[in-house]
């Protein structure tokens, strides 16, 4: 460490305090070798690019969402009322959907939400890979993780699916994710630990050895489910190893005590709160770069004053005054809990500038009328990732008339820099209106 | 090849249901086959009019249909277009009719295409075990009850059912995950010195945490029971048990009614969870009198403890209301838990694990008559590798469902040798091995051969079909000798071994995820009922709903009744709580039991089960489209067509007199939409006088001032916020023309046919017990079994019998 460059940011290096949050600055050193030079120095302190995308999967009463003015001016409604404070750091962006989704049952657009494919659970759907997937995958940053992909009650299903189009199951809940993430173990433990990695490749060394010969005794049409297997056991010994590695790093220090699981399911607000705590430390400690999170969708009474009635059932108001305004509570609760994502985003700061301003946090729905289960004129806010922001974009008509979703996942992929033009329905390379 | 999108005849459906678990994959493609040209004349001719690329009447355009038959997609469309002709739908009647010969010649050529291209793709897709499956096999291996089926990611269902083989994907996630899951199932199975006795735990509960709540809540009474008269405050939980080990427990509970000349009904849960999540093991009641003792057997696991609910009128009783209270509760005089009771030691993973390798004490000598001691036992080996090599398979081949060679043995001796080289013990090798091998393709998948099974492959289809099991010594034996599939008596053979399984408890898991699957009873708990509207709707309903479902199908099974019982039967499982929700008087307590039934209670048959009724409903409103969709698929073996692009859902509006059917009737009036809808509503029409709960309705309810309050006899004197709503139409009319005025009308149709349920009801078990599903070319063998089963009487069990005895079955 002799260069003056990394002299001068040696303070900024030790910890960055933000919202209660202090974080060490990986990327920094991933990314700044001993004896730098200057221009690798400043390269590195550009700070690196992210990706979170949350879906809830009930949406939100549209009326209440989206403002009647396009432009700056928009008469804010009453849940964008909630972000005021960010307002000029997100678009709420109207008119957007995937193409036919209309699929097995009402919620299975849920399925396809960052994927696009038409007709999710029908015969001959099968599902693509999500935009944070592709990401991850064309990117490939070098990060403990390559992707996060969480569930708002730790385990479960997720909206992001695999190259092969196979749903990745969540990460895990937020103890578990804050020992991923910062807790080094003794060195018995790290030990203990690596010598287990190891077993586990000797395991599956084992069982491609199996498979392989069994291979050979398998008709064509098993070949393809084989396939999902043989490359499974490959990509997880690939990943074993990766952990190996990075189990002989030192992870990086934070200064917040470890997160409580939140066991009440019903309590959806803490549940929120503390896995939004998760994605900005995972950012801000350049954990990962690339995050998705199925929010709080749930059948039952959620736990919140004022509402006694199932959300599920809230969400099939049938236009009821009283049903609307139930679920009213629910969403405001959601959203001041994006409203504190923002404030948490914001208030990290790396190289003179907020976290949220390198991140594209996307906030949608799958559905944009659940009371019908209409996956049109979706509910779609995008915030941080250097866009002038401040506005609601137009950037379709309404129903039929909608513009493609995907144009704005290329539009992103381009902002990080993965140059690509299409994907999934995209036709387009970005949405009107947003620059 | 045409590569446009072809839509659907219109429909409007705005299907409830399903939480978003994991979608069905398609079945694979394999090669292409293109629909014959020969069809175009007669498309050009009837169709393309109306069909075309400005037309697109039903949203079909035909000039960019897809003509690859091996596309899943377009082979679906291309099925429902062959299907629409037969059955004279298409061209519509207003239309120029073609010729019978031509109309033949256009299907006999279409469906020759449809059948070669599906007899290619079909077959069941290398088909890994579901995650229940998967537990349920780890611990019939191991004899242990491990719960590892939640550590894995969900898994996709197709076809309603969620053992479809090419539903079934796999990713490193997963693969990790059994390999974490199998190190915890045997590491339960250690079961290392000698069994652990059992004691009994003789329990009050006016002790410990409990005490606190006497003179509180709770009521000492003067003959020492603790009187529970409210649930107010404090859960009734046994804090002192002490649970050590995972086995059964037998549980004796000396209970009365307090100031009750009734039983007073209580729920009992297990598990280690606060209560919302611990898992309810039965419904027993309280008599009045003297404490009488209800005992029961049930699993618990260490640290987990038992928890009482007894159902109270008063859930609200502050605690100064409690002296002078004089309602009804329930008084416990003592509880004592027996046990563990374990009826193997060793475990018989155990055994499977380690063979007759003894075992050694190896803890410090001098340390042993000290009351904390734990001994720590090392298998004693003189040649551990050879011990290795000589233990190995038969786990191996106990694990793989068949015999195993030495070649399948090698890679994972070798593991445990290099294990061994590095300094492990045998038993930490014999572990790393046997992980190895319970994450190996021949654990995980059936392993099925191409065209006809071998006796191992259809060994383990009847056993995981029936007991969602691994095949037993019986079964395993009769395919080490090909009996199940010798060309002379293996129809002998299966049809004795099918009949062993199902008399045996086992096929209690049949029962239940057939039955769960078939009427998507796993979605109970989907939607519930709006509190307002439906303020009745309580845990004992639900739990006597679903019992109702289960008890009816396993006696029509275990009679072996005629299949047309699940379309009507004058009988069906009633306890109070159910009978009281269906208006039946007669029926006290919490016993299930099979009741009569008059025709002025509107049941009979599974349409009329308020299980059934509920999960076709959501929570506040029924759909006629809904329920009608949910008919046509389970009922009568129709899958109906998804709704189109371009058409919004009707929205419901509970808020005014307009019902939905009202609304609906507008877009039943446009032509391209009653197409389908001529199908798919009727039966949701017939099911109208029923509500989301499945209880018996005349008028809808509603909320708001604008309708009259409803009279007592509808309440039960209960003070309601719903109110009198518009009256139900349950009228309609089904695609052939037969008018019914209610479900019981309706259901005269269905008798009238009985072979289409038949064959729809063939066809589920059939994709049940192959994991696939059901295609064209396998529309023959179905017609068929449902032929053959009429000719017998049509009984359940052997309509069960014919399935096993199938091709459908025989073959991958």
């Amino acid at each position: 460490m002799t260069s003056s460059v990394t002299k001068k940011h040696i303070a900024r290096r030790t910890f960055l305090r933000g919202a209660g949050v202090a974080v060490a600055l990986p990327w920094l050193d991933a990314m700044l070798p001993a004896f730098a030079t200057k221009a690798q120095a400043d390269g590195a302190l550009t700070p690196p690019k992210r990706f979170v995308a949350i879906n809830y999967g009930l949406g939100f009463h549209g009326p209440h969402l989206f403002p009647q003015q396009e432009g700056a001016d928009y008469e804010p409604t009453p849940y964008l009322k909630l972000l005021a404070e960010h307002r000029d750091q997100f678009s709420v962006i109207s008119g957007l959907s995937h193409p036919e989704q209309n699929g097995a049952n009402g919620h299975t657009s849920e399925f396809t939400v960052l994927t696009s494919v038409k007709h999710p659970g029908l015969p001959g759907f099968k599902n693509g890979v999500s935009i944070d997937q592709f990401l991850a995958d064309k990117w490939q940053p070098d990060t403990r993780f390559p992707s996060l992909v969480l569930n708002v009650g730790g385990r479960g299903d997720s909206i992001s699916w695999s190259g092969t189009g196979v749903n990745l199951p969540a990460a895990g809940t937020p103890e578990e994710l804050f020992k991923m993430m910062f807790v080094t173990g003794s060195p018995d433990e790290v030990a203990k630990q690596t010598a287990e990695l190891k077993r586990g490749r000797s395991i599956l060394d084992t069982v491609n050895d199996r498979a392989r010969s069994l291979q050979r005794q398998l008709g064509p049409r098993d070949q393809e489910k084989f396939d999902q297997y043989l490359t499974s056991v490959r990509e997880l010994e690939q990943r074993l190893q990766s952990s190996e590695d990075w189990a002989q790093k030192p992870k990086p220090q934070v200064d917040v005590p470890p997160p409580k699981n939140v066991t009440d399911r019903l309590d959806f607000v803490a549940r929120s709160r503390v896995m939004h705590q998760m994605i900005a430390l995972a950012l801000q400690s350049d954990s990962t770069r690339i995050i998705t999170l199925k929010s709080t969708a749930m059948n039952d009474v959620p736990k919140l004053p004022g509402v006694d009635t199932g959300w599920h059932d809230l969400s099939h108001h049938g236009q009821d005054d009283q049903k609307i305004d139930e679920l009213k509570l629910i969403e405001e609760a959601e959203f001041r809990e994006i409203n504190g994502l923002l404030t948490l985003l914001r208030g990290g700061q790396e190289a003179g500038r907020s976290v949220l301003d390198s991140t594209h946090l996307l906030i949608t729905s799958n559905l944009g009328n659940a009371s019908s289960h209409s996956w049109r004129d979706l509910p779609v806010i995008l915030a941080g990732g250097g866009f002038q922001h401040g506005r609601h974009v137009v950037a379709g008509g309404s129903g039929n008339d909608n513009a493609r979703f995907c144009n704005l996942f290329v539009q992103i992929a381009q902002r990080m820099g993965v140059e690509i033009a299409q994907f999934g329905s995209s036709d387009g390379t970005g949405v009107k209106g947003l620059i | 090849m045409t590569r446009v999108w072809l839509l659907m005849a219109s429909a409007i459906l705005f299907f409830d249901g399903v939480p978003t678990t994991l979608a069905a994959a398609p079945e694979p493609v394999s090669t292409s086959v293109a629909v014959s040209a020969a069809v175009s004349p007669f498309l050009k001719q009837h169709c393309v009019d109306c069909h075309d690329s400005s037309t697109k009447e039903g949203g079909l355009d035909l000039t960019a249909l897809g003509d690859d038959l091996a596309d899943a997609g377009w082979q679906a469309r291309w099925v429902r277009i062959h299907d629409r002709v037969r059955d004279g739908e298409m061209p519509p009647l207003d239309a120029d009719q073609p010729s019978v010969a031509d109309r033949s010649a256009f299907l006999q050529t279409l469906s020759t295409d449809l059948s070669t291209a599906h007899t290619k793709s079909k077959g069941t897709v290398l088909r890994r075990l579901n995650r229940h499956e998967y537990e349920r096999t780890l611990n019939a291996l191991l004899g242990t009850h491990v719960e590892v089926a939640d550590l894995l990611p969900d898994d996709g269902r197709a076809h309603g059912f969620d053992n479809i083989g090419a539903a079934l994907d796999l990713s490193p996630v997963q693969i990790q995950r059994y390999i974490e899951a199998a190190g915890i199932a045997l590491d339960a199975c250690v079961s290392f010195g000698p069994r652990p006795d059992s004691k009994v735990q003789s329990l009050t509960f006016d002790t410990g945490r409990n005490a606190a709540n006497i003179g509180k809540s709770w009521i000492k009474r003067s003959d020492g029971a603790v009187a529970v008269v409210t649930m107010c405050c404090s859960p009734v939980k046994v804090y002192e048990l002490q649970i050590r080990h995972t086995a059964d427990y037998r549980v004796r509970l000396h209970v009365s009614a307090h100031q009750s000349e009734q039983p007073v009904v209580y729920r009992a849960h297990a598990g280690r969870d606060f209560f919302d999540s611990m898992p309810m093991f039965g419904v027993f009641e309280a008599p009045p009198g003297d404490a009488t003792i209800n005992e029961f057997n049930v699993l618990l696991r260490p640290n987990e403890t038992i928890r009482l609910w007894p159902e109270l009128p008063q859930n609200w009783l502050k605690d100064t209301d409690i002296p002078g209270y004089e309602g009804p509760g329930i008084a416990l005089h003592q509880l004592e838990v027996e046990g563990p009771l374990y009826t193997e030691w060793p475990l018989r993973g155990h055994k499977l694990r380690f063979g007759d390798l003894p075992a050694e004490d190896t803890g410090p000598k001098n340390q042993r008559d000290k009351p904390w001691y734990r001994p720590r036992y090392q298998l004693v080996s003189t040649d551990p590798a050879s011990d290795l090599a000589r233990v190995l398979p038969p786990f191996l081949a106990a694990a793989f469902r068949r015999p195993v060679t030495d070649d399948i043995a090698a890679p994972f001796i070798a593991v445990g040798r290099a294990e061994l080289a590095e300094g492990a013990t045998l038993e930490q090798a014999l572990r790393t091995a046997q992980i190895a091998a319970l994450c190996s393709p021949d654990f995980l998948f059936l392993l099925e051969p191409q065209s006809r099974l071998d006796d191992y492959a259809v060994a383990a289809r009847l056993s995981y079909a029936l007991w969602g099991l691994p095949p037993d010594a019986e079964l395993l034996d009769l395919a080490s000798k090909g009996e199940l599939t010798h060309a002379d008596h293996a129809s002998k053979v299966l049809r004795q071994q099918t009949k062993r399984l199902l008399a045996d408890s086992r096929a209690e898991h049949f029962v239940r995820h057939f039955t769960d699957q078939w009427l998507n009873l796993r979605e109970i708990d989907f939607t519930t009922p709006d509190k307002q509207l439906y303020p009745e709707y309580d845990r004992l309903l639900r739990h006597a709903m679903l019992e109702e479902s289960r008890l009816f199908f396993a006696e029509v099974l275990g009679e072996n009744l005629p299949v047309t019982e699940f379309l009507h039967s004058d009988w069906t499982f009633l306890n109070e709580r159910l009978a009281r929700h269906y208006g039946i008087d007669g029926v006290a307590g919490v016993a299930m039991r099979r009741v009569s039934l008059k025709p002025e209670h509107h049941r009979g048959g599974v349409l009329a089960h308020a299980s059934v009724l509920k999960v076709s409903a959501n929570g506040t409103t029924t759909s006629p489209v809904t329920r009608g969709a949910y008919v046509l698929d389970r009922i009568l073996g129709i899958e109906p067509p998804p709704p189109p692009p371009g058409v919004p859902g009707v929205e419901p509006d509970i808020r005014g007199a307009t019902t939905l059917r009202e609304q609906l009737e507008k877009h039943r009036s446009l032509v391209t939409c009653n197409s389908c809808h001529r199908t798919i509503d009727p039966p949701g029409f017939a099911l109208e006088n029923y509500d989301v709960m499945g209880a018996w309705r005349e008028n809808y309810r509603r909320l708001g001032n604008d309708f009259p309050k409803p009279p007592d006899n509808l309440t039960g004197g209960r003070n309601v916020q719903w109110r009198i709503g518009p009256p139900v139409d349950a009228s309609g009319k089904t695609p052939d023309g037969h008018e019914f005025s209610n479900l019981s009308d309706y259901k005269q149709t269905l008798l009238a046919k009985p072979e289409t349920f038949t064959r729809a009801l063939a066809q589920k078990l059939a994709v049940y017990a192959t994991g696939r599903g059901m295609g064209f070319s396998d529309r023959a063998e179905l017609d068929r079994i449902a032929r053959v089963s009429a000719d017998r009487g049509d009984g359940f069990r052997d309509l069960v019998h014919e399935v096993v005895q199938s091709d459908l079955f025989r073959t991958k």
